[in-house]
């Protein structure tokens, strides 16, 4: 049996914990540089292409479980999308590296014929709600070619931020740019349909690390907050949501865990599964949590904001439930297929034509 | 704190779910209309075919009679059966709890009289557990068992016990002490003969006039000293120590799947809308939810875990999401039910009126879930 790197989980959220800071309510989550220094220095910000999906899902889930305000998630997805096709990153590993063109509302255009020989293509694109995007110092965005997708990199200096933020208090930043680069052809390349699903599972690897936190405080919480002279545990009401916020836990854990442990050629179906699951669960969760703490749960000197704020955020990013269910919806209905049941429990060899896998390593 | 480690099947495990989905295909080709999970009509007929196939009693060691296979066998079979619509129920009580509860507590003699049997298909079984006082709250049954020379007479009345009408024993949950400080001693299990002199089987019929439940009456039944399962007095212990058996099983998620099968060749050749595929889609995202977490129990069973808050989670939310797939099923058809108009029809007609005994049977939604709360608050302080 495999699961999560759990001892990568630790080491981090140890770091994590270093810099854990009192919770309270900022327009925008300011992003701690030193941590990030000491982030880089242990090798955590490029963790490398030998790292697999298990590594980063490790890395998201202590990023939710500790609430943290950088973009270790989204960095690790952009440098995976480097190292899986031949974008040559030259910065230093401390570089914040984000993926853009990953929004359904993105528009990137390639001129190929802006000098005449073809060699070199004028891009220019507008990108929304990119995260992190004004600490990026590298952009990579997808770009159509004539046979094949090129991955891109911008540089700070090439493109313009126009801030904003999710329901977290995360950056979430329009930005736009214009460029010419190279026509280099490219080798097989991560598609965007299989980044954004990646950045899905990643989300959804982040929203269980906060979700067990909310767990492990509910049930606290409702051992040591008496009313009436007795802990809030003897009420059955209580119970049922603890037991509620309990399943949505047990059912992102599992299927997250097995999106991640998939065999490669299934992956993405099961992915579509977990960030549904994530984003119907993360909302349960959150309601039946809030309801336990009470009003205290609802201030912003509370630790429980930090996580719910996310989690309604994180529930629609890289794709909504919606979104995903129908994804899947369609993966899996189809003339020829032999059945509701054969569909759901591959290996099955008619699911090979579904787009139900990944294409490079993940 | 919770945690379902994922694992996919090996070569030979799905050699074997193969096969048993190649047989359901043609056992269904041979006209017979599907069934819905655990209450599915009984067929001994089927029990004995797939007994002969050996799947029946998978895990009973081979000096019993069994076949030695591990747990994710049994889960393969189970869950290719109920989603197909198997007429399981005759075999299910001895395959799922007796032969795990004599293995684990049987003497030997009852081992090597009892078992084989039950693996060939020729023994079935029921529970006796509720009774007339005694619903959730088990331990407080009143059916009572005297010690007399060579054996135990027994007096009291059991109900909601399924399948009794056409199992050859019954597994009787009564008191050998009387009731005293404690009220989970003093209780013990005896297999009674249905045979016997001084049983009255009568039946409860569903709200659908189906006969599956039924009131069984002890009238100084004679139960000689080698029906008694393990030691007298050990009765709760052996009734709590197959919970995780008994709750994490497919037969907790998939008992309208043949339902939701038949609706999806209906549609898989239709063009649909962007809201039908997202119904589908939801679906398909929690039985594969489920599902995985069902797998993984198996798994740790095996690897002789118990993994109990698990297993309770799977029941609760297995139950409810059979509740929500019907309501799906009926949002995707959107009509009046006319059971009389196809199989599957019928088979709507009856999902909707037993999905209350759904998260009924075994242990009620309400109940469980106080027991996984106090089970996550153990687990918790176990860990601190």
């Amino acid at each position: 049996m495999i699961h999560f790197n759990d001892d990568l989980f630790h080491v981090v959220c140890s770091i994590f914990a270093k810099h854990d800071v009192a919770p309270q309510y900022a327009d925008t989550e300011p992003m701690s540089e030193q941590m990030w220094a000491e982030l880089t220095e242990g090798g955590f910000t490029s963790i490398g292409p030998d790292a697999g999906i298990a590594d980063h899902a490790a890395l998201a889930k202590a990023v939710g479980a500790c609430a943290v305000a950088a973009p270790v998630v989204e960095n690790g997805l952009a440098r995976w999308v480097a190292d899986s096709s031949d974008v040559a990153l030259c910065g230093n590993p401390r570089d914040v590296v984000i993926c853009g063109g990953l929004n359904a509302a993105d528009r990137i255009q390639a001129n190929w014929s802006a000098t005449g020989d073809q060699s070199e293509i004028g891009v220019r694109g507008t990108l929304r709600r990119v995260p992190w995007g004004r600490y990026a110092d590298v952009l990579l965005v997808p770009v159509a070619g004539i046979d094949a997708l090129h991955w891109v990199a911008v540089d700070r200096g090439d493109f313009k931020v126009t801030e904003g933020v999710n329901l977290a208090s995360e950056p979430r930043d329009d930005i736009t740019f214009s460029i010419t680069v190279p026509a280099t052809a490219s080798k097989l390349a991560p598609s965007v349909v299989e980044v954004r699903a990646r950045g899905a599972l990643l989300r959804a690897a982040a929203g269980l690390g906060a979700m067990e936190f909310v767990l492990d405080s509910a049930l606290e919480y409702s051992q040591q907050r008496e009313q009436f002279g007795v802990p809030l545990i003897s009420f059955q009401a209580v119970d049922h949501h603890l037991v509620q916020i309990a399943e949505a836990v047990a059912a992102v854990s599992a299927i997250t865990d097995a999106a991640v442990n998939s065999e490669p050629e299934y992956r993405l179906m099961r992915v579509a599964a977990a960030k549904f699951v994530f984003g119907s669960q993360a909302a349960i969760l959150a309601a039946s949590a809030h309801q336990i703490f009470g009003a205290i749960g609802t201030t912003d000197e509370h630790v429980m904001h930090r996580r719910t704020r996310r989690l309604w955020s994180w529930e629609d990013e890289y794709g909504t439930r919606d979104d995903w269910a129908e994804i899947l919806g369609r993966q899996l209905t189809f003339a020829g297929s032999p059945g509701a049941w054969p569909v759901l429990t591959p290996p099955l060899s008619e699911l090979r034509l579904r787009n139900v896998g990944q294409e490079v390593a993940w | 704190m919770i945690s379902f480690p994922s694992s996919r099947l090996t070569t030979d495990e799905l050699a074997l779910r193969d096969e048993v989905r190649n047989f359901m295909i043609e056992y269904r080709a041979r006209g017979h209309r599907a069934e819905l999970g655990i209450g599915a009509t009984a067929s001994q007929e089927f029990t004995l075919e797939i007994a002969d196939r050996g799947w029946v009693g998978m895990s009973v060691p081979t000096q019993y009679g069994g076949h030695g296979r591990t747990a994710v066998d049994r889960f393969i079979v189970v869950e290719e059966m109920l989603a197909a619509g198997a007429p399981i129920s005759a075999h299910w009580v001895g395959d799922r709890q007796t032969a795990q509860m004599l293995l684990k507590f049987g003497t030997e003699e009852q081992k090597l009289r009892i078992l084989p049997r039950l693996v060939r298909g020729e023994l079935l079984f029921c529970l006796g557990m509720s009774e007339p006082g005694s619903g959730s709250d088990l331990a407080s049954v009143r059916t009572r068992a005297s010690r007399i020379d060579g054996g135990w007479i027994v007096n009291g009345q059991k109900v909601w016990t399924s399948g009794a009408h056409y199992s050859d024993i019954v597994v009787t949950l009564c008191r050998t002490e009387p009731l005293g400080e404690h009220k989970h001693q003093g209780l013990s299990q005896l297999l009674i003969d249905l045979t016997s002199r001084g049983v009255t089987v009568r039946p409860i019929r569903l709200l659908n006039g189906v006969h599956h439940f039924n009131e069984v009456f002890f009238d100084d039944v004679f139960v000689p000293d080698n029906m008694m399962l393990g030691k007298p007095g050990d009765g709760w212990r052996q009734v709590t120590s197959e919970l995780a058996h008994e709750r994490s099983g497919p037969d907790r998620f998939l008992s309208v799947m043949p339902l939701v099968g038949q609706l999806y060749d209906r549609v898989k050749n239709q063009a649909l809308d962007q809201s039908e595929y997202r119904e589908l889609g939801e679906l398909f995202a929690i039985y594969m939810t489920l599902r995985t977490m069902s797998l993984s129990i198996a798994r740790r069973l095996d690897a002789g875990e118990v993994p109990a808050v698990e297993a309770a989670l799977v029941k609760d939310m297995g139950t409810r999401f059979e509740n929500a797939a019907i309501r799906a099923v009926r949002r995707l058809t959107n009509g009046e039910v006319d059971s009389a108009a196809g199989e599957f029809e019928e088979l709507l007609a009856e999902a909707i009126v037993t999905a209350p005994t759904f998260t009924l049977r075994g242990g009620t939604t309400e109940v469980l879930r106080t027991v996984i709360t106090r089970e996550l608050i153990r687990r918790r302080e176990e860990k601190r």
